[in-house]
């Protein structure tokens, strides 16, 4: 049982992976951009993982990274990045625990989150 | 050269003796002196001091305050009591002089030496107004060089930030048309999977195994649409680490076994173990479209994937075997070309870009390797990926394999 945020601007992305973390018994709670996600964290927010989408609207995922430092509640905190735009995801991303190209199965996600709380 | 003299027969002797070796003209006074000067400068100027109208010291003056005639000398005619005036006049622009009486001879050494001199000044002169000319020629070349050179890496600087700027373009257009395809995939697939996990496997749900199996479709779709518009981009490029080939190839069975078991064909592989030093991204695209390729084209039958390396260690071969209906020769040129499908004998539609073949040269270009086919009508088809294996590090990796 964790606390999850899913950073996302897709709706449909979003909704599935709120149902599939909740079915799987965590809290979730989601973010519909990198502004509403720091909005949330400078509102007390405190996620145990965070997935993270890159191209989204107002503040996109890159910024979002670039940021992470002003919350000391996401000191130690795994992000998992989830990307469309990526061609080659083997390239680490700075600030991100794992990188995974859409579209990514549910056993993978899973496998993924299992791995890092 | 010119004689100034009031005194006619001084003057005609003067006149006389020069004429021998010079071309002489005469003017009675300094006044006729100056104009015959001014209208056609002499080589020489010989003049007495004390004339009417204008005096030879006057004279001197004029022609001193010509530049033009700065270089005609003067050779003044002196009565023995003008020391002073004499001096005074070499001073002020005279080159010489002669005290009355004076002999031929002297009058002819004395006008010669100047004459002489004079030549010699005008050709230094004209060589040094040549010299100032050429140099003056190769500074202007140099400053409308210079100006070119300018301009041109102005250009060449437009130019580059130009490349710049659209191979960024290309970047971020590849990126967003990317996450663009892929992100209705991903919602497509999410849902379709939470289905399943919601429902479990009934009967009713195999729509639900139906959608995933077609997400997947199009997501290899995207993939090697995007692969090759990368390709096209110049952006494909080698990163080559330590693969097995052979783990490669059975991962790739594994992944396209039921393509094929749907469409009743058998899948077969042939490979044992192949550790080398390639680039795996280039050699799953290489592998996965030739086997897609031979499955979608099999109708009945089997699809064989062989995987060789070479006794010398020099080249590893990837070989595609089916049962397929064959391709003519006249097409084998054909169908490497991007878009080209050759459709079989009853029209039917083949599905996918048409951009597979076009990729797996590609790749093989990027790899320095080569594609080779063979096929019959009615019997089937073999495409031979030949891919040259980098010796030295073949070396390194048997050093980590022994007896591998």
């Amino acid at each position: 049982m964790a606390r999850i945020l899913v950073v996302e601007d897709d709706l449909l992305i979003r909704e599935s992976m709120v149902a599939l973390f909740e079915d799987e018994g965590h809290a979730v709670d989601s973010a519909v951009d990198g502004q509403d996600a720091l909005d949330w964290l400078t509102g007390g927010g405190a996620p145990d993982l965070i997935l993270l989408d890159l191209m989204m609207p107002r503040v996109d995922g890159w910024e979002f990274l670039a940021r992470r430092g002003e919350f000391p509640q996401l000191a130690g905190v795994p992000v998992i990045v989830v990307s469309g735009g990526l061609t080659d995801t083997t390239v680490p991303i700075e600030g991100a625990a794992l990188v995974l190209k859409k579209p990514v199965s549910i056993d993978d996600l899973l496998d993924a989150v299992a791995a890092l709380i | 050269m010119l004689v100034v003299e009031d005194n006619p027969e001084l003057n005609r002797f003067i006149a006389e003796t020069l004429a021998d070796a010079h071309a002489v003209d005469v003017a009675m006074d300094g006044r006729e002196g100056l104009e015959k000067v001014l209208e056609s400068p002499p080589d020489l100027v010989v003049t007495d001091i004390m004339m009417p109208r204008m005096s030879g010291d006057e004279l001197i003056a004029e022609l001193r305050r010509r530049p033009h005639l700065a270089t005609v000398p003067v050779l003044v005619l002196s009565a023995k009591a003008d020391d002073e005036l004499r001096v005074r006049l070499l001073g002020e622009g005279a080159q010489d002089y002669l005290v009355k009486p004076f002999s031929r001879a002297e009058l002819l050494a004395r006008a010669g030496n100047l004459i002489k001199l004079k030549r010699a000044t005008d050709v230094l002169q004209a060589e040094v107004s040549q010299q100032q000319q050429d140099i003056e020629a190769l500074a202007r070349e140099v400053a409308t060089r210079k100006r070119g050179l300018a301009a041109s890496l102005a250009e060449a600087e437009l130019a580059r930030d130009e490349a710049r700027r659209a191979s960024e373009a290309k970047a971020s257009f590849l990126r967003l048309v990317s996450h663009e395809l892929r992100a209705p995939l991903q919602g497509i697939t999410l849902q379709a999977e939470l289905l399943k996990r919601k429902l479990g496997d009934r009967p009713e749900l195999r729509g639900a195994d139906r959608i995933l199996i077609a997400g997947r479709h199009m997501t290899r779709l995207v993939d090697g649409l995007l692969e090759y518009v990368r390709a096209e981009a110049g952006r494909l490029e080698a990163q080559p680490e330590l693969v097995d080939a052979c783990d490669l190839v059975r991962d790739i069975a594994e992944e396209l076994g039921p393509m094929a078991a749907n469409q009743g064909l058998k899948l077969h592989v042939e490979a044992g173990s192949a550790p080398c030093w390639s680039d795996p991204r280039l050699l799953r695209l290489v592998v996965a479209n030739l086997v897609d390729n031979a499955i979608k084209y099999t109708l009945d039958g089997s699809v064989q994937v062989q995987v060789q390396v070479t006794a010398d260690d020099s080249e590893l071969r990837f070989t595609v075997t089916d049962t397929g209906p064959g391709i003519p020769r006249e097409h084998w040129e054909r169908i490497l070309q991007p878009f080209e499908q050759v459709g079989d004998l009853r029209h039917k539609h083949i599905s996918g870009t048409g951009l597979g073949l076009a990729l797996v040269k590609r790749a093989l270009d990027v790899l320095g390797g080569r594609l080779e086919i063979d096929s019959t009508v009615g019997q089937g088809s073999r495409f031979t990926a030949v891919v040259p294996l980098e010796h030295e590090r073949k070396e390194a990796e048997r050093g980590a394999h022994p007896g591998g």
